[in-house]
């Protein structure tokens, strides 16, 4: 428990904590001691040596920055004598620094040397000493440049690397006066260096500055710096575009904020040359006799309607479906569904949570009734023991990953489900190793250990769990099946490891689960998950502070498209469409007659293009969604979408998928509309216009209405997002109490029910989220792949992203940044198969099955098991879904992407 | 333990008890000064200690004893200059050491250390006293500033040094 005490700074009487930080403390009470090496997100260096205070007792001047306040303390802050010593030490800093003339950051030390009258160098009383070393420049990264002439030796940016983000790669070199900064072997380029930027962040001056747009950026053009939600993956960071003549020409952390404070990954504060490009769409066109040609806005939507409707008044409704986009903010997606359900009459929408986490989201409402993450991003810092299981986390959620890291240095243990080696399997105390497909019977096995040790938490299981005790018994009678050393022989795991995981995970006091694509894209997706649940309901490992079950969401929206309704059986907020009195209440707020709404469930991702394929749906409308790339089976899609009667594609750039549109609307990027976000611990996030549309490009929610409109139908009264907002809010229980004014500042996590509920931290501490209350257990047996490995295919491709490319790659490829760290599809292969059948790295190679073929490049590297193959799904020229199955789970309808036998040729 | 190096016969290490004097060490332990020349300075304590003269020959040396004399016995090192040596080259020489030995992290010892060396440039050319006082008066601040003991050495040697001689004089 934190103690409180009272201090006395310059005769002011301050309450604290005792053991705060000193400098902190004085400025959190507006007494703005100077001070350059310190920063709140990072331990005290005390180098600067500007934070001088005198503390009555204390012989000598006391650096306030490493100083803990104590009860009584009395210290002086300013007086003429520490005054006199600050600028002593200003004036010597400025004796060895180039003063920042370029205009290309906010400079600290220069607004201190205005502060003490010292930004004049004819005032200043010592020589030049600049060493030797403060003439080098290193511009080797493709994300900034470190010129030490400005560099003040803080020890912020190395800090920033090593506790903010915990990797590790700057350290100084030289030293006194020669000392300066360098990345590994002092070559940033070659260095491990990710290009997160933190360092950048925290540098008080501008010894490290961004490397795009440096020859254009300057601090004074600076029109509006608008803060926003990352447009890339699900962490859900927040940011702050600045803006120059229209244009983002730098994205810098919001610092203070949850979920991310300050921090960003290469993608979130590089990723935005796309915004700007040259491809983008401007105007909505029209495929005539194969080619496309410019038409106008209101020949567009005329067409649209009136395709639509006469395929609707031809063949059905249900002859129509819509792919809706985890890259478009609530407000669009919540749109996109209300048109479907009411102008067009059908539940045939969804979009790609299909393809990522359905089946989690599927287990989880069946077990526990919330399809989303049960914690709150800090608990991935806090926890005791992290199960992170399929998930790429340090490459795929790059933020949530600082969290582990950050964790791990404090004593968090972590285990590692994978079958392919991920960069966190170094911070792991346990890498379980298992091959592909075969993680039902690995889970199984860890609760034959938790069982046969008496590891179970029979509270919990009387408590919390549906039919207690029982229902527990005959979850056991299964698992006892599935002994350490029958599992080493399913999984290839050894059973000493297998063991140790179990115990550690069942008697650690808190074990929380982070699960992704390597569970949920496979047939057996629901059943992994069902797995992961049971282990913790039997444990207890939920249902409490710092443990549960999370899935990180591999987009900026995908948990919010779902909780607004874009989902063939669900309304906004999880509401299952087939139940007459849900018709009624949702109709209500809609103001249209209950009978109006489709009562059938609709059909998913894959099954919508299955129906195209077969003809029973004639018509699409696609926003934000490039399915010829992320579809499993892609030669299935591409058959489908050639035969398809009328294609509408909305999107910002031309894509696989547009070539194959009758119509093309030009839409927009996240920077340019407002609107919300939901992350990946349901954060309800605010998105913010900071630029105009190009061309006659239009908000998302605006082609909606207009084509709603042209269709004859209101789809309400939604005059912006902030409307639609409000009245997706009436339908969404979850979301009720959450406003824009509430989320000005800082996001809110549902379930927030009224408008004066703070939101929901941790969910399923008092009950879980099903009928009964009660999480219900699905014992699940471990069943055979349909797919393996055989003579004629005689390896298992597993697919997956990288850190630097992202998804279909549509925006990420148009990074320059991004693209100098990774532009090419590769296969990971392992030596004993390369020795085997003689393949060596960067050889081209030819990888094919029965469903298609695509060509790429051999890497040999044990990161992969023997038999298995990875490869980034990123890449269109080597695209992946050539090979996946459009198989599905039966329960969520996900495709196994994650398990194609291939053969490997040379090419 | 007392090492006696420099302008002696007999340079060496020494376990004595404390409370004998500098002439005591010269003479009894250590036969003289080198060539019989006149003793003209002696620093007590290595780099990070203090130069004393002749005057201070009879002194008893031990820790209470010299503290409160504002001067130091650090490690026992003891180098013994003669009139033919330079205790401004001496200063100089050990300043270049502490500019060298600085590792750079805070600013006073990394830019303070340079600047002394700057300011002995400056004496050199110019004999300005005042130049003398300066000097002084920086290593003080560093004395204050310093994270470490390094930089919060330098004010030792150059305030016994600017004591007892004349530095503006390069003596």
């Amino acid at each position: 428990m934190k103690k409180r005490i009272t201090l006395t700074i310059d005769g002011k009487s301050i309450s604290a904590f005792a053991g705060e930080n000193l400098l902190q403390v004085a400025r959190d009470h507006q007494i703005d001691i100077p001070g350059l090496c310190y920063h709140k997100k990072i331990t005290p260096t005390g180098a600067c040596r500007l934070c001088v205070t005198k503390v009555a007792g204390t012989p000598g001047l006391t650096m306030a920055c490493t100083t803990a306040v104590q009860e009584g303390m009395v210290v002086t802050a300013f007086d003429p004598e520490l005054e006199r010593n600050r600028k002593h030490t200003l004036d010597y800093l400025l004796a060895e620094h180039r003063e920042e003339k370029e205009n290309l950051k906010w400079d600290e030390l220069h607004a201190l040397s205005v502060r003490y009258g010292l930004d004049d160098p004819k005032v200043r009383s010592y020589p030049s000493v600049r060493g030797k070393a403060n003439f080098h420049v290193d511009a080797s990264s493709p994300v900034l440049v470190y010129d030490a002439s400005k560099c003040i030796r803080c020890f912020r940016c190395i800090k920033a690397c090593d506790e903010v983000q915990g990797k590790n790669v700057l350290s100084f070199t030289e030293r006194g006066l020669d000392s300066y900064i360098i990345a590994g072997f002092n070559h940033w380029g070659s260095s491990e260096c990710d290009g997160c930027g933190e360092c950048i962040q925290l540098c008080p001056t501008a010894a490290l500055v961004e490397k795009p747009n440096r020859e254009i950026f300057h601090l004074e053009k600076i029109e509006r710096k608008v803060t926003t939600t990352c447009p890339y993956c699900g962490v859900g960071c927040q940011m702050e575009l600045w803006i120059q003549e229209g244009k983002i020409v730098r994205i810098t952390g919001k610092e203070g904020v949850s979920p991310n404070d300050g921090r960003l990954c290469i993608k979130g504060r590089f990723g935005y040359d796309f915004v700007h490009d040259a491809s983008r769409l401007t105007t909505p066109l029209i495929r005539e006799h194969g080619v496309f040609r410019e038409a106008s806005w209101e020949e567009a939507l005329s067409l649209i309607a009136e395709k639509f409707t006469s395929i609707r008044e031809t063949y059905g409704a249900d002859a129509l479906a819509g792919y809706a986009s985890a890259k478009c903010t609530n407000e669009d997606n919540y749109l996109f569904q209300k048109f479907f359900r009411i102008v067009i009459g059908t539940n045939n929408i969804d979009y790609c949570t299909r393809l990522c986490h359905a089946s989690t989201v599927t287990a989880m409402l069946k077990a526990i009734g919330d399809g989303a993450g049960s914690n709150s991003i800090e608990d991935f810092e806090t926890t005791d023991c992290l199960f992170v299981a399929g998930n790429n986390l340090i490459e795929t959620h790059p933020v949530t990953a600082t969290y582990v890291k950050r964790g791990k240095a404090k004593g968090m243990k972590i285990i590692v489900v994978d079958p392919k080696w991920t960069p966190l399997v170094r911070y792991a105390d346990i890498w379980l190793q298992p091959k592909s497909g075969t993680d039902v019977a690995l889970i199984n096995g860890l609760m034959y250990v938790i069982i046969s040790r008496n590891l179970v938490d029979e509270t919990f299981i009387r408590t919390r769990v549906e039919g207690g005790m029982q229902a527990f018994q005959s979850l056991k009678a299964l698992v006892m099946a599935y002994p350490p050393e029958k599992v080493a022989a399913i999984t290839g795991v050894p059973a000493e490891k297998l063991i140790s995981a179990a115990i550690l995970f069942a008697s650690s006091s808190a074990s929380m689960v982070a699960t992704g694509m390597g569970m949920s894209q496979q047939v057996t997706g629901t059943h992994n998950v069902f797995s992961l649940l049971n282990m913790c309901l039997i444990t207890g490992q939920i249902g409490k502070e710092r443990a549960g079950i999370n899935p990180p969401r591999g987009q900026n929206n995908v948990q919010g498209a779902t909780d607004v309704g874009v989902s063939p059986v669900n309304y906004p907020g999880y509401i299952p469409v087939t139940r007459t009195g849900n018709r009624k209440y949702v109709a209500e707020v809609w103001n249209v007659s209950p009978d109006a709404l489709p009562g059938k469930p609709g059909l998913t991702t894959v099954e919508i293009m299955q129906a195209v394929h077969r003809g029973s749906v004639k018509g699409m409308y696609i926003m934000g969604e490039n399915p010829v790339v992320t579809d499993p089976n892609q030669n299935h899609t591409r058959e489908a979408l050639e035969n398809i009667d009328f294609l509408v594609v909305q999107d910002i750039f031309p894509t696989e998928t547009t070539a194959y549109a009758n119509v093309i609307l030009p839409a927009s990027v996240w920077a340019e509309k407002e609107g919300t976000f939901v992350n990946s611990d349901r954060r309800v996030l605010r998105v913010r216009k900071a630029l105009e549309l190009p061309g006659e490009a239009r908000a998302d929610w605006q082609i909606i209405l207009a084509v709603a409109q042209a269709m004859g139908v209101s789809i309400g009264t939604c005059s912006d997002p902030e409307a639609i907002f409000d009245e997706l809010t009436r339908v969404t229980p979850m979301m009720a109490g959450i406003s824009y004014d509430r989320i000005a500042l800082e996001g809110i996590q549902w379930p927030c029910p009224d408008k004066d509920h703070p939101g929901t931290r941790t969910l399923f501490l008092e009950k879980f989220n099903t009928p009964s209350g009660k999480a219900i257990l699905h014992p699940v047996d471990y069943v055979v792949q349909n797919e393996h490995v055989s003579e004629n295919y005689p390896f298992l491709l597993n697919s997956g992203r990288i850190l630097y490319q992202y998804h279909s790659s549509t925006m990420s490829r148009k990074v320059k940044a991004l693209n100098a760290f990774e532009n090419a599809s590769y296969v990971l292969m392992n030596p004993l198969d390369a020795a085997k059948y003689g393949f060596s790295t960067g050889e081209r190679v030819k990888v094919s099955n029965v469903r298609g073929t695509l060509f790429s490049t051999l890497r040999v590297s044990d990161e992969v098991l023997a038999h298995e193959l990875f490869m980034p799904w990123h890449f269109s020229e080597s695209p992946v879904n050539a090979l996946t199955r459009d198989e599905l789970d039966p329960y969520s309808k996900i495709a196994p992407f994650k398990l194609s036998a291939v053969k490997v040729e040379k090419a | 333990m007392f090492t006696v190096s420099g302008k002696v016969k007999y340079p060496g290490f020494f376990e004595v008890e404390t409370g004998l004097t500098v002439r005591d060490l010269i003479e009894g332990f250590c036969g003289g000064m080198l060539d019989d020349k006149p003793f003209k300075a002696a620093l007590l304590g290595g780099a990070a200690g203090t130069f004393i003269d002749k005057s201070m020959l009879d002194m008893r040396l031990g820790y209470d004893l010299l503290r409160e004399q504002g001067l130091t016995l650090g490690s026992g090192a003891v180098v013994v200059l003669d009139e033919h040596d330079s205790v401004f080259g001496m200063l100089d020489n050990i300043l270049h050491f502490f500019s060298h030995e600085s590792c750079g992290k805070c600013v006073p010892c990394r830019i303070g250390t340079k600047q002394l060396l700057l300011l002995m440039d400056e004496i050199r050319q110019s004999g300005n006293p005042e130049k003398v006082k300066e000097l002084v008066a920086e290593t003080e601040y560093m004395a204050l500033s310093s994270l470490c003991p390094l930089g919060q050495s330098p004010v030792l040697p150059v305030r016994s040094a600017a004591r007892f001689f004349n530095l503006a004089s390069c003596e």
